[in-house]
């Protein structure tokens, strides 16, 4: 592996570490005081958390900063798909997006198509048509079969 | 004889018909998702974990023993044909499996994992049998000290032997603590870590980091990297799917060894199964008399380390069981699965709920003997669901992974936060960090801290109390050596390797 090159998304996960590590040191901080008959109150452990999560994200920018993560096995597939993975967002994000005013069957089925179009299906009305049979058996099983809540099925109406 | 009566009660327990369904059930629906590709035991659990959050604790646990199990059957049919470990316990499987397929022998590879993961799974229950009251015995002597020092070992080992790297699997350990504590503290009712989100105040839900690190991380790096790939799926000569004398002959000893070395590392916080199986490979390519055939599909190279899987997967229990302490990541969410109805697993649990324990183990032996039957015949059908297009397959997972995660409370917080986890797992993925200690973590955490304050307020607020009992102060020591063994193992090979 070409060990002089610097990643800046290797720079960036690293930072993530260490910043995850100072927001919880920050939240652990601001705890308020235990109360007084307990000998160890409840901010020790994240306390010990945060400290290890800044030494981890410390130790990870050293390796960044001399030359890479150590050790990591060279990636598989090659270029990023940024289209299929945005896709594959799309359609989380409209699904909770849609989920509460459209129902489960219409938000599973707009997710359903969204993530088979990512992975190179063409033919989006089969897709739906597959994605709705599918979130309509699951929704029948879960809240018939299993009682448990999906909340409405397609718009307003419940099942 | 204690033991007997309590497995014969167990089989009482698990021969009713109900549970004997729910058992059925459980093989089937992880026998089918565990050959879907990249869909490993762990993940498997966790998607179907909030199905069973409205039944019958004895029958749900049943059911997901059943699950745990079939997953890993499943799994190994598509190790073999496909060539895409759903789990590192598998790799070596997929590596000699899928050789043998290649060169038209994919019928005696599928039997010979299957019987040897039956034979192994076999014995390890009868193992499993007989020292859990053993362990539980020793486990009652245990104080809160010796707990934590017992949770601290597991967690450095599933973090330290695995990785390639120590920064990068603590950094997961921490965030998996770090993810463990957000809530309200169950000692003084305090938040955590909940940064003014009402919805954090009852903690992450295992479901939501379970899938959204393997489903949604999962499926997002497939999207990023491999969306175009296709895969070639080796077809299985429809009558040579039985094994010749001579496959037997070479197979059953190989099943034997394979079970004997699973058994006590998958007992023991060892990282899970994954050593266990990369050793019995070593030690079938020393002891075969044609080892010029392994690395070209050697069948003791899948017989050795299925059995090994299988019998180090019945091995977690053991200490899943009496000490409520999970070893690798599917344990950790077996555990949860027992937390979902308000049990925690350990020595209390076989006084009190007897009767759903040894109806669990007991149901082992009943879903060993199920899964022989559902994977040896039958395969042929499962191995039709690794037809499935991958735009079907992956839209299909993320429509689970999204209905599991808005059952929980019907809210879009959980949504946001299974995206959240899921890019975290994306990039864990990306970047190798091992995703492992980061669920072992959240989940045995939390319990590692209650016991640690309780040894602390007993002793006072001295952290001494650690090393000053000699139990805790031994399982520390060990802990110690599991981060520092392995790096000086390998350096030391690689000095040997750059001398010669």
């Amino acid at each position: 592996m070409n060990a002089s090159k610097r990643s800046p998304s290797e720079l960036a996960v690293a930072s993530g570490v260490f910043a995850l590590g100072v927001l919880f040191a920050w939240a652990t901080w601001h705890l308020p005081e235990a109360p007084g008959y307990s000998q160890v109150g409840p901010g020790v452990v994240p306390a010990i958390v945060s400290i290890g999560l800044l030494v981890c994200g410390a130790a990870l920018l050293f390796e960044v900063s001399r030359g890479g993560l150590r050790q990591r096995p060279a990636a598989e597939g090659g270029m990023l798909d940024g289209r299929a993975l945005g896709l594959v967002i799309l359609g989380l994000v409209l699904h909770a997006a849609f989920i509460g005013v459209a129902g489960f069957i219409v938000a599973s089925t707009i997710l359903f198509v969204c993530v088979a179009r990512a992975f190179g299906s063409v033919r989006w009305l089969r897709d739906g048509a597959i994605g709705a049979v599918l979130a309509g058996a699951l929704y029948w099983l879960f809240t018939q079969v299993l009682r448990l809540s999906l909340g409405p099925a397609l718009g307003v109406i419940a099942l | 004889m204690e033991i007997w009566s309590a497995l014969a009660q167990g089989f009482g327990v698990a021969l009713a018909p109900q549970n004997l369904l729910w058992a059925f059930v459980g093989c089937c629906l992880g026998s089918a998702v565990g050959v879907l590709p990249g869909l490993g035991p762990a993940l498997t659990i966790a998607l179907l974990l909030p199905v069973t959050a409205k039944l019958d604790p004895t029958g749900a646990l049943i059911m997901l023993a059943g699950i745990y199990y079939g997953a890993m059957f499943g799994g190994s049919t598509t190790s073999i044909l496909l060539n895409t470990p759903g789990e590192s316990a598998s790799i070596v499987t997929a590596l000699e499996g899928n050789l043998m397929a290649k060169r038209g022998r994919a019928g005696p590879a599928l039997a010979t994992a299957a019987i040897g993961s039956f034979v192994a799974g076999t014995l390890a229950t009868a193992a499993l049998t007989v020292t859990a009251p053993i362990v539980v015995e020793f486990a009652l002597r245990f104080g809160p000290a010796e707990y934590t020092a017992l949770a601290v070992l597991a967690l450095t080992t599933v973090t330290s032997v695995l990785g390639r790297s120590l920064s990068r699997g603590f950094a997961s350990l921490f965030i998996g603590l770090a993810i463990g504590l957000i809530g309200i503290d169950p000692l003084t009712g305090q938040a955590r870590f909940a940064f003014g989100v009402a919805e954090l105040l009852d903690g992450i839900e295992v479901v939501l980091l379970a899938v959204g690190l393997f489903a949604v991380g999962e499926t997002l790096y497939n999207a990023a990297y491999l969306s175009r790939q296709t895969d070639s799926v080796q077809s299985i000569e429809q009558n040579a799917l039985w094994m010749s004398r001579d496959d037997w002959r070479r197979s059953w000893p190989a099943w034997l060894r394979g079970a004997a070395i699973g058994f006590p590392f998958g007992s023991i916080p060892a990282g899970g199964a994954e050593i266990p199986t990369f050793l019995s490979y070593a030690a079938e390519r020393r002891l075969s008399t044609r080892p010029e055939e392994f690395g070209r599909g050697a069948i003791e190279g899948v017989a050795g380390p299925e059995a090994a899987n299988n019998a180090s997967v019945t091995g977690t229990l053991v200490p899943l069981l009496t000490l409520g302490l999970p070893t690798s990541a599917t344990a950790a969410i077996m555990l949860a699965s027992f937390q979902q109805y308000g049990m925690q697993p350990g020595p209390l649990l076989f006084e009190n709920q007897s009767g759903l324990v040894w109806g669990l183990i007991a149901s082992l032996y009943i879903g060993n003997v199920m899964l022989l039957v559902l994977n040896l015949p039958l395969v042929g059908l499962w191995v039709r669901l690794l037809a499935v297009p991958r735009p079907m397959l992956y839209a299909g997972i993320l429509v689970c992974a999204t209905l599991g995660a808005y059952s929980l409370r019907q809210s879009w917080v959980d949504l946001v936060l299974l995206w959240v986890i899921g890019l975290m797992g994306f990039a864990m993925r990306r970047f190798d960090f091992p995703v492992a200690p980061v669920i072992v973590g959240a989940i045995l955490g939390p319990l590692a801290e209650t016991q640690a304050r309780r040894a602390l307020n007993i002793s006072q607020g001295d952290f001494s109390v650690f090393v000053t009992q000699p139990i805790s102060a031994t399982l520390l020591a060990c802990a110690l050596l599991a981060i520092v063994v392995p790096r000086l193992w390998r350096r030391g090979r690689k000095e040997m390797g750059g001398r010669r």
